[in-house]
């Protein structure tokens, strides 16, 4: 086996072992753009341009992934969304 | 500390401030978020994170509660301490959700999200509820400012 394959093998097992979430959030007729953009920034660290392209898209599309990556963070961030009050849902990132 | 005015008639902030501090407690009985697993079967993970969420609004809703007291609000009036100031924000949603889902059901999510009610032609019993709803958005506006 070369040093090629096994890098190649193990990058696959290492993914498979840490497969990524997605949070996502939901709309709601409720929240205030302007309350929406400041979570953005505060939960996620999004800037301002980020945070309201996101804020949009929950606005315009129903839904936004908001950041995908390790269970624990995806975890991490729904909680804070949901304190916050926004519709928050974690998916498998497939 | 925080403080400002809110662009509203002070008439209407003492006329419905106690309906604000009714809505205020009926949040208690309010449910919980969906957990975000949908697909999740872990009695145990779901109830510690229901549970932490609890005890994270009853926090907040105890520095609302403080705004809320203050003689000054009824009058128009934020003032609160800095640090009072995400969790009276958070607090606040969780009214206006309440109020919208316990007394504005009669109202569209367009209208609501557009502002465009013709406030007269509504029912007396939406009436205040209204208010509510824009009142408290008008604070929020305000202490977003504030923060941010």
């Amino acid at each position: 086996m070369s040093l090629e394959t096994i890098t190649k093998t193990e990058t696959k097992e290492d993914t498979s072992l840490d497969i990524p979430w997605r949070v996502v959030v939901l709309n709601d007729p409720v929240n205030l753009m302007s309350y929406v953009v400041m979570v953005f920034k505060k939960v996620l660290g999004f800037n301002e341009t980020k945070a309201t392209k996101h804020m949009r898209e929950v606005h315009e599309l129903g839904r936004s992934i908001v950041w995908s990556g390790n269970r624990e963070k995806a975890e991490n961030f729904a909680y804070q969304l949901q304190h916050w009050h926004l519709q928050t849902i974690l998916e498998k990132d497939d | 500390m925080i403080e400002f005015r809110l662009r509203v008639d002070s008439r209407i902030t003492r006329g419905i401030a106690p309906l604000i501090v009714k809505c205020f407690s009926e949040c208690r009985n309010r449910s919980l978020p969906a957990f975000p697993y949908l697909d999740e079967k872990d009695g145990d993970l779901v109830d510690s994170w229901e549970s932490s969420l609890g005890e994270d609004f009853a926090q907040d809703r105890q520095a609302l509660a403080r705004l809320l007291n203050s003689a000054k609000f009824a009058h128009g009036y934020v003032e609160l301490d800095e640090e009072d100031a995400e969790l009276v924000l958070r607090a606040i949603t969780e009214i206006r959700m309440h109020v919208r889902e316990q007394y504005l059901g009669a109202l569209t999510d367009v209208e609501l999200e557009t502002g465009e009610v013709s406030f007269s032609q509504k029912s007396s019993s939406i009436q205040p509820f209204y208010l509510i709803y824009l009142v408290l958005a008008e604070v929020q506006e305000g202490l977003i400012q504030e923060i941010m």
